[in-house]
């Protein structure tokens, strides 16, 4: 008897419902290695926890660290209310630190203390502490006086409105603030309430410590704050600057797509895991302008040229016709990041790279219909380079404003791409090579995170240094599984408007 | 939804939340068949060991793609085949082809099947060159067209159709043969 099969259909069949028990040891590599991968996400989110945490706390102590500063007006209110050193009849004596010339002229000045008519309103009253407990000049708790307390320029710190007046405090004990006559006689009363403009008195220095002239000194200190700030005022907040660092890039990979690496990768030995890649040092030079519009907070934007890349050691590559191409002269080759497909063959390489190179020679084959061909390949070190024009959108803080300034800067690019270009290290120069890398993106996006020191070199301008590390928050090619980082130590010259 | 089914979905539910248990129960589910399916496209049995390892893998940490809408098994299966597809692109760059024999691949008669076990015809299969396995197992097992075939490995469209063809010829010598020891008086008829 003769039968005929049909043995597509045998072995389909035949095989549809096969089933064969693996060894058990290839679970527990399964569950090792999903356990590494556990693991690694728990420790990810765990940095960037502690990242996220370390950058509130440093903003955090940033911001509290200037509120404190701009505030200190309305604290002088707050710790005359407050002291706890102070009972009540204590602070009855406690003359009052802040008074409205309106107040003054109003008020009924008890024992025999004599005030001057009021000042203009550009100038200021200065009220000497009396011993009685009579005093009955309190201080408002109005919002114009606090307001006052706190803008730079009307209001003299009390007390230290001269020198003279000055000396004539500083011995006083604190034993005896509250029993011993203080207050200039009637014969000095002019004395008591003097007016005097604001800016004659700069930033007074106090030599003395006594509990009265606590208060004083935070007064002082508000005063000296205000006239910082008022100069401060004056600035230009424009700046413009130019700066330049390597760049050492790399790039993190994904999972590998089956469907967007097979053809390469049957051209040239690159192994799945990409472990033919490197680094690469590129460059980064740009200009930037910078608007402060607080004392500590500033924006800044602006336009870089940037260059970052990979190198491959020893990659070996195969002329593409080998396959059964009509195309003759083209090969190419697989990276994370794309297909590298470059015009040319690979004898080019061969001469281009004879100290590199090594000439793999492979019989040709013929299958009766078709030829393969691969008949050469070479041994290359090979380099990608890709460059951008970047438009960094950046947030800076100054977190210590000294003659050394320190501060903290993050933001995104935008990264629009200018060049592809693939290279071979022939007797460690670049050679060109004609071709690039497929399926990268035209446009993507960068997160920015940097560190920056300044310091003045002469009036207006500024020398810079500023550790950048950026990550491509966007995939670079269409797979959507490379994301490239570089890290960069900038450095430039800064100038002030 | 038969309860085996709802099962399944639970079970793919808690493999998505990175539950262990639910992604070794899913494991112990699929695995034998999965094997079977490396062990056809391997060259031996470790690397159809590695392979059903880095599927598996590759399962659970995709599995959160998978969105109900076909066969899970299905699912799971083109990932052993693409797994086995990354490493045949690593380790088979070129093989040698003999000359092409004339054949009729429209013989149709199933008898063969109930003599030749399930095993022996993976074993027919794990004899081939591996670039005619890999087209033949795309091509007869799974479907796909010699385009796409062409793609996946990087060959033409003629070069597919002709280690296809080679591919056939020489299961078919095999499969008469071991048809013809087991049944000394029936002759299967390969042209």
């Amino acid at each position: 008897m003769t039968i005929h099969a049909d043995i597509d259909k045998i072995f389909k069949e035949g095989l549809a419902d096969y089933s064969q028990k693996p060894p058990a040891f290839v679970w527990d590599n399964i569950e090792h290695t999903l356990n590494k991968k556990r693991i690694r996400m728990r420790r990810n989110l765990f940095y960037s926890l502690a990242a996220s945490v370390a950058l509130l706390i440093s903003f955090g102590a940033g911001y509290l660290l200037t509120a404190f500063h701009t505030e200190q007006g309305v604290l002088v209110q707050h710790v005359k209310d407050e002291e706890p050193g102070l009972q009540n009849s204590e602070k009855e004596q406690v003359p009052a630190l802040v008074v409205e010339p309106e107040q003054l002229k109003e008020a009924a000045v008890p024992n025999g203390i004599k005030m001057n008519e009021p000042v203009k309103s550009s100038v200021l009253p200065v009220l000497k502490p009396v011993k009685t407990t009579d005093v009955s000049v309190e201080p408002k708790k109005t919002e114009s006086n606090i307001k006052k307390a706190s803008t730079g320029g009307t209001l003299l710190p009390p007390m230290f409105s001269s020198g003279a007046e000055y000396s004539a405090y500083s011995p006083v004990e604190e034993s005896k603030v509250n029993t011993e006559p203080i207050a200039m006689d009637g014969t000095s009363d002019l004395a008591t309430l003097q007016a005097i403009p604001a800016i004659e008195s700069r930033l007074i220095q106090p030599k003395a410590d006594s509990r009265v002239l606590k208060y004083s000194l935070q007064s002082l200190a508000v005063y000296n704050d205000d006239y910082l700030i008022q100069n401060k005022k004056n600035e230009n907040p424009w700046a413009v600057s130019l700066n330049a660092s390597p760049l050492l890039s790399y790039r993190s990979v994904g999972e590998s797509n089956a469907d967007y690496v097979y053809a390469a990768e049957v051209t040239s030995n690159y192994e799945q895991e990409y472990k033919n890649e490197k680094p690469l040092m590129a460059y980064s030079v740009g200009v930037d302008v910078s608007y402060k519009m607080t004392g500590r907070w500033s924006v800044q934007s602006g336009v870089y040229y940037s260059e970052i890349g990979q190198r491959s050691d020893n990659v070996t590559v195969y002329d593409f016709q080998s396959f059964g191409s009509s195309d003759q002269s083209s090969y190419q080759v697989n990276t994370s990041v794309g297909n590298v497909r470059i015009n040319g063959n690979t004898s080019e390489l061969v001469n281009s790279s004879s100290s590199d190179g090594l000439i793999i020679n492979i019989p040709v084959y013929t299958d009766g219909t078709e030829t393969f061909v691969r008949s050469s390949g070479v041994e290359v070190d090979f380099v990608q380079v890709f460059s951008f024009y970047e438009i960094p959108m950046m947030v800076r803080y100054l977190l210590i404003d000294r003659k050394l300034s320190l501060n903290l800067s993050g933001g995104i690019s935008t990264n629009i791409l200018q060049g592809n270009k693939a290279y071979v290290i022939d007797d460690n120069k670049r050679q060109t090579l004609d071709g690039e890398t497929e399926t990268v993106k035209s446009m993507g996006y960068n997160g920015l995170l940097g560190f920056g020191i300044e310091y003045p070199l002469v009036s207006r301008l500024n020398f810079n240094l500023q550790p950048t590390f950026r990550y491509a928050l966007s995939p670079m090619n269409d797979a959507g599984t490379v994301h490239p980082y570089s890290f960069g130590i900038y450095t430039g010259i800064k100038y002030s408007f | 939804m038969s309860d085996t089914l709802k099962e399944l979905d639970d079970l793919i539910k808690e493999c998505k939340k990175n539950r262990p248990d639910a992604q070794r129960k899913l494991y112990e589910r699929f695995s034998g068949k999965m094997f079977a399916v490396c062990l056809q496209y391997s060259k031996d049995y470790t690397e159809a060991e590695d392979i059903l390892q880095d599927g598996f893998i590759k399962v659970f940490t995709k599995i959160s793609q998978f969105d109900f809408k076909g066969s899970f098994e299905g699912w799971v299966r083109r990932i052993m085949v693409n797994c086995a597809l990354e490493r045949y692109r690593k380790q088979n760059l070129l093989y040698t082809v003999g000359e092409i024999r004339d054949y009729d691949n429209k013989l149709a008669v199933d008898d063969v099947m109930g003599e030749i076990s399930s095993k022996e015809l993976l074993k027919l299969i794990g004899d081939l060159s591996p670039q005619y396995k890999m087209v033949f197992n795309l091509y007869a097992i799974e479907g796909y067209s010699h385009q796409e075939i062409g793609d996946m490995l990087g060959i033409s469209v003629g070069t597919s159709k002709s280690n296809l063809s080679r591919a056939r010829v020489i299961l078919q010598e095999k499969v008469e043969k071991l048809y013809s020891e087991r049944k000394q008086d029936v002759k299967l008829v390969v042209k």
